[in-house]
């Protein structure tokens, strides 16, 4: 099930949420919650659900193990893991990542080590993918490893970890949440009207994000993207890409809002995924602000223990070089994905070493422009079907088939989709942040100097809390008639949001075309 | 304030997510809600059909995955107002791309995002995308014309009449093929029946290809991909000259006041242009139909009533039912076309006015043939009309195959689009036997 389908949005999300409320005490919320999830989880994957249980009841059983032979200590100086823990990390690693392997990365291994070795050693099994399976083995690993190292203990109770590991909000396509975030939630939250509100008004730009934006740009993507260079020229493959660049912006941000939102819904408070990374002027920022939860999975639990940058330098490049295949391979069992994590480990480890210094003597715009290149680049080998086809389409890229190949430029349609990519481009950016921070500012009678937004509203990279998401703060507004003109623009604000709701639903009830690019992964 | 923006953000969200749910099963306990509601309502005449049923549960339905897809379906459709809201979407769509098509100066563009209908502000008509090269189209047109040789062969004192219909997707007058190269055309497909059955002088393959988006707007409605009553009587004049039948030239046409029709293309463009549908004066009152097979929805109760002793065979003119449409409700976006010329399946027509001389014909087609019928009819005694090249129409399995029954006719017709000749021995394989 997607959270954009008319079942999920007309049945489950109102039935489960009225039952939620329904459930007397937190244990039965929780198994309550559980049990929804794996509703929720069945309802695509019917098989693949008993997938899901097996992986929650063994992730539990090595964690309780685990548990038992640690000492639980903030400090993790202090903290020594036996001989028997290190074996229980090992084999809950191998189970996870053996699921995982098997699933996900067996028809590819069989494919080339056969085409490789020119016999049929090992069968392609054709294996469907389960839905998510790489977002919660992520977190069951994150959970099993914080364990180990003592940062949180075993949760005693296997459905209270069964709720944690397939929470449906964020089952599907993450945010990755660590336990560490909501170890305390799961037995100490607190629904409140207003947090419930809260996450309906995420949850509706999440939605608006996904059906009305994702969605629409993925037409014009999706047609495009699946010719040839050769057929699409210049303004085609531009076009296609511009598409595309937004398309997989919005359907990941829109979904992980849409996550958040729900998961406030139900009094959880998870971290921000996505921070308006196309304003980022690097690759390196642009992965500080893009699916935040897998950057930071990978810098803890791969990056960091492979010795990180305090190392030397050949070996912190190969630990770099490392992070991005993994990160490559991750995302889906193709070449093209092991060239994009390729692609962006040669591009960081060339803007860490000398790139970075240079771009900063250079105008702002220049490096927002360097920054949109290279995203733009690396969303070409992502979105291509196979290497052949990247070819072409890098080929007229840089105008080989000229303005638009073999197709007119009636044909390639992309001068509809004009006025949405202006949409699109100012959704992109911060501009309704920025709007409520300069207000308030006035509101409250103070002075904004340039970089104050910045500094400390939501595009600040290390400022993941998402409690402040669609507030408007005006706790030190003192001005009374400010403060009233506040108010009608957080009413109007809030209508808007509710129009924008009706019409995603509107959008998802006429059946429109609805891919989700994360659901294969 | 903040509790009041709070009440008004749940309120509402919880209204569009609560509301379809909720009046649907209130719907099913027997509350019956306003018409414009679309919610007690069991078809959707956006989509030209019954809206989806519940869908069936049981564990193979479960995890194969269609009971998912069609609950999926049965809710989006008991969504209250929901083909309002639907072409809402697609109007503001529209909109945002008529803008840029304004600016390109572009005249025909898609009536919403990812759309294979276009708009044109200068005809206010829809076009849909052409049909791409199809080898299947010129095998089973290829196979056809073979057969139909064979069987004309076995039947020489039978004359053979085929009329290929110029469908918008195959029309040459269709703006949009400049999108696009090697595109099949009718024109094409009339000369390759022509040369699979040359030689043979009992059938005659015709069939008029328009070049002129503006004249074939003339002869088809603006909204559906169907001819009109000036298309239909065209087609009749082609035949009737290879027929030696008298031409029809004195006919006038006057439009069906109070009624709005918006055809296949606009439904699945999502776009309306209200058309008002207009008939031509040619007499039908000495026309009388006997109807073997299923009778338009809006005629349906008044036969019933009529000879409610007989299960299938129904006396009917011409005239009650067209009568029987304009008399009943209309929606904008129902089918006029199917309803008020009859899609009937099997009809023996009796022209009284007819001598025994003017002998027997028989009319094969699929939905063009429901417009030219009468034309046909008025020159014989009596007119069979069967439905076999209709898409929908196809063997039963475990029944005799059937086969062409002549009847007494002299004169056959074929009446269809290409796509229906071209799958025509793939769904009656011993038609020609």
């Amino acid at each position: 099930m997607v959270f954009s389908s008319s079942v999920f949005l007309l049945l489950f999300m109102p039935v489960c949420i009225a039952l939620y409320y329904l459930m007397p005490g937190r244990a039965a919320k929780n198994i309550f919650l559980f049990l929804a999830s794996l509703v929720f989880y069945a309802w695509g994957e019917p098989v693949y659900v008993v997938l899901m249980i097996v992986s929650v009841f063994a992730n539990y059983m090595f964690a309780t193990l685990l548990g038992r032979e640690a000492d639980h200590t903030s400090d993790r100086a202090v903290h020594k893991p036996t001989k028997k823990a290190r074996l229980y990390l090992i084999l809950d690693l191998v189970f996870n990542l053996g699921v995982l392997g098997f699933f996900k990365y067996e028809g590819f291994l069989a494919q080339n080590l056969n085409a490789l070795l020119g016999t049929e050693l090992i069968p392609d099994l054709a294996l469907p993918l389960p839905v998510g399976i790489s977002f919660y083995t992520l977190q069951a690993v994150s959970y099993v490893i914080d364990v180990y190292r003592g940062e949180v203990e075993a949760q005693r109770n296997p459905l209270f970890l069964g709720m944690y590991i397939a929470c449906f909000p964020q089952l599907v396509a993450g945010p990755i949440v660590r336990y560490s975030t909501i170890q305390e939630q799961i037995v100490n939250r607190k629904e409140t009207m207003a947090g419930f509100c809260d996450g309906l008004r995420l949850f509706s730009v999440g939605l608006a994000k996904k059906v009305l934006l994702a969605n629409v740009v993925a037409i014009l993507a999706t047609e495009l993207l699946s010719m040839q260079g050769s057929e699409l020229g210049l303004i085609g493959v531009w076009g296609g890409l511009l598409a595309y660049t937004f398309q997989i912006y919005f359907d990941f941000a829109g979904y992980s809002d849409m996550a958040i939102g729900l998961g406030r819904m139900f009094g959880f408070t998870y971290l921000r995924n996505f921070n308006y990374p196309y304003i980022s002027r690097s690759a390196t920022e642009f992965w500080r602000r893009w699916h935040i939860s897998l950057g930071s999975f990978f810098r803890d639990y791969v990056y960091i223990p492979l010795g990180g940058n305090r190392v030397s330098t050949p070996r912190w490049l190969l630990n770099i070089a490392i992070v991005w295949l993994l990160t490559g391979i991750w995302h889906g069992a193709a070449w093209t994905f092991v060239l994009w994590g390729a692609y962006y480990g040669l591009l960081l480890i060339a803007e860490k070493t000398l790139l970075l210094k240079l771009l900063k003597r250079l105008p702002a715009f220049v490096q927002h422009i360097y920054a949109l290149l290279t995203i733009m680049v690396g969303w070409l080998i992502f979105a291509s079907i196979d290497i052949g086809q990247l070819g072409t389409l890098f080929a007229a890229l840089v105008g080989a088939y000229g303005l638009t190949g073999t197709s007119s430029f009636a044909a390639l349609g992309v001068w509809q989709y004009l006025p949405v990519f202006a949409l699109c481009a100012c959704a992109s950016m911060p501009v309704i942040p920025w709007i409520r921070f300069k207000l308030v500012a006035w509101a409250e009678h103070r002075e904004v100097k340039g970089g104050d937004f910045i500094e400390h509203d939501l595009p600040a990279p290390k400022m993941l809390s998402t409690e402040r998401l669609c507030i408007f703060d005006m706790s030190k507004v003192s001005d009374v008639k400010r403060r009233r003109v506040l108010e009608v623009v957080a009413l109007l604000a809030d209508i808007c949001l509710i129009v924008l709701f009706m019409c995603a639903t509107i959008s998802v009830i006429s059946g429109s075309f609805n891919p989700f690019i994360y659901f294969r992964f | 304030m903040l509790r009041f923006r709070n009440a008004l953000v749940f309120i509402s969200i919880a209204l569009v997510l609560c509301v379809p749910f909720t009046s649907t099963v209130l719907s099913k306990l027997g509350v019956v809600f306003p018409k414009w509601t679309g919610i007690s309502e069991p078809v959707s005449y956006l989509d030209g059909g019954f809206k989806h049923g519940f869908p069936q549960v049981s564990a193979q339905t479960i995890t194969s995955g269609e009971f998912q897809d069609n609950l999926e379906l049965f809710l989006a459709d008991h969504v209250p107002l929901r083909d309002n809201a639907v072409l809402a979407k697609s109007m503001t769509e529209h909109a945002i791309i008529g803008s840029m098509a304004f600016a390109s100066s572009y005249d025909w563009y898609p009536t919403y995002f990812g759309s294979d209908t276009f708009y044109s502000d200068q005809y206010d008509a829809l076009a849909p995308l052409p049909a791409d090269f199809d080898p299947q189209i010129n095998a089973g047109l290829s196979a056809f014309a073979e057969n139909l040789t064979a069987y004309a062969q076995a039947h020489q004192d039978v004359n053979f009449y085929i009329y290929m219909v110029d469908q918008f997707a195959y029309s040459e007058a269709n703006p949009l093929r400049d999108l696009e190269d090697d595109l099949p055309s009718t024109r094409e497909f009339i000369t390759l029946l022509q040369d699979g059955t040359a030689g043979l002088t009992n059938v005659h393959v015709t069939g008029i290809a328009y070049t002129d988006v503006g004249e074939y707007l003339q002869n088809y409605w603006r909204s559906d991909h169907h001819w009109n009553n000036k298309g239909a009587l065209a087609a009749y004049n082609a035949l009737a000259l290879l027929a030696s039948k008298p031409l029809i030239e004195d006919v006038e046409f006057t439009n069906l006041e109070g009624i709005i029709f918006n055809g296949s293309t606009a439904r699945y463009g999502r776009y309306p242009v209200d058309e008002i549908p207009f008939d031509s004066t040619f007499d039908v009152s000495n026309l009388e139909m006997d109807i073997y097979g299923e009778l338009p929805p809006s005629e349906q109760a008044m036969a019933a009533e009529k000879s409610p002793d007989e299960e299938k065979s129904t006396i009917t003119t011409p005239q009650e039912i067209r009568e029987a449409y304009l008399n009943s409700d209309h929606d904008r976006f129902d089918a006029f076309y199917e309803n008020y010329y009859g899609d009937v399946i099997d009809t023996l027509i009796t022209n009284k006015a007819a001598g025994t001389e003017q002998g027997e014909a028989l009319l094969v087609g699929d939905s063009y043939a429901s417009a030219i019928q009468y034309y046909i009819a008025g020159q014989y005694e009596t007119t069979y009309v069967t439905y076999e090249l209709y898409w929908e129409s196809t063997d039963t399995p475990g029944e005799e195959p059937h086969t062409l029954d002549l009847h007494n006719a002299r004169d056959v017709y074929f009446v269809a689009n290409p796509a229906d000749y071209a799958s025509l021995l793939d769904r009656f394989p011993e038609l020609f036997r």
